[in-house]
């Protein structure tokens, strides 16, 4: 059974970044900023998802206007881990 | 608001200097005015600085922070009890030559609230151009992770 996690990149409307959101997500909502922000939460999300990854970009109209799709593979040498 | 003013100025006075407490706590909000505020001590190694209240840090200030391995102890932490009012640049440092792994994921910040975020990261990219950071704002805290730098993941 492979499970696929779905995630949306969103623009801010206070131009901070953008919001990644998925129920994948410890807190569902991350907030990712800078002037690589909308590609900094495509890397996020595929790096969290543990196997297949639909991921929804919508600029600030709310319109869909890219999906990337990502597969599990192998990170590097480790498996994600966190210092908390 | 006698302890703000006094730790205003005290970070004023670091303006072109670093300001590290390790391991110790700020009664009181916390203003970074242009300084550099590092948790852990100038040395590298990793601290946890606690701010009772808020934390305010402006365009021109940076946030310095140690990384030496993937244990809490190795890991400098600002802590805001209040809220974080976020600007300007976070250094992260690497120390005691410790290069981490794509996926690896540090929590540098915690806080209450947050308004706000850094504008800069300095060194974001490092290992020789293979790695990247990216600093993700979850709800109590904020995170460095390292990811693959110029990789496309996507299909």
């Amino acid at each position: 059974m492979v499970s696929i996690h779905e995630y949306q990149v969103r623009p801010r409307r206070d131009r901070l970044g953008v919001d990644l959101i998925s129920d994948a997500l410890p807190f569902r909502c991350a907030l990712l900023s800078g002037k690589n922000a909308q590609a900094d939460a495509i890397d996020y999300a595929n790096l969290f998802s543990g196997s297949h990854a639909v991921i929804r970009v919508y600029n600030a109209a709310g319109k869909l206007i890219e999906t990337h799709e990502a597969f599990s593979r192998a990170r590097d040498d480790k498996t994600a881990s966190c210092n908390q | 608001m006698a302890n703000h003013h006094n730790v205003a100025t005290q970070l004023t006075h670091y303006k072109t200097h670093s300001f590290a407490i390790q391991n110790q706590a700020r009664h009181g909000n916390v203003t970074n005015y242009g300084g550099t505020v590092s948790p852990g001590d100038p040395l590298g190694v990793p601290g946890v600085l606690t701010v009772s209240s808020n934390y305010t840090q402006t365009p021109s200030a940076t946030l310095e922070v140690q990384i030496g391995g993937g244990d809490p102890g190795q890991v400098s932490v600002l802590n805001v009890l209040g809220s974080a009012n976020l600007n300007g640049s976070l250094d992260p440092e690497l120390v005691n030559g410790f290069v981490p792994s794509v996926g690896q994921s540090f929590t540098i910040l915690g806080y209450a609230s947050v308004t706000g975020s850094f504008s800069h990261i300095q060194n974001q990219v490092f290992d020789s151009g293979r790695k990247r950071w990216v600093l993700v704002y979850q709800p109590t805290g904020a995170a460095l992770v390292v990811v693959n730098n110029g990789r496309n993941d996507s299909h």
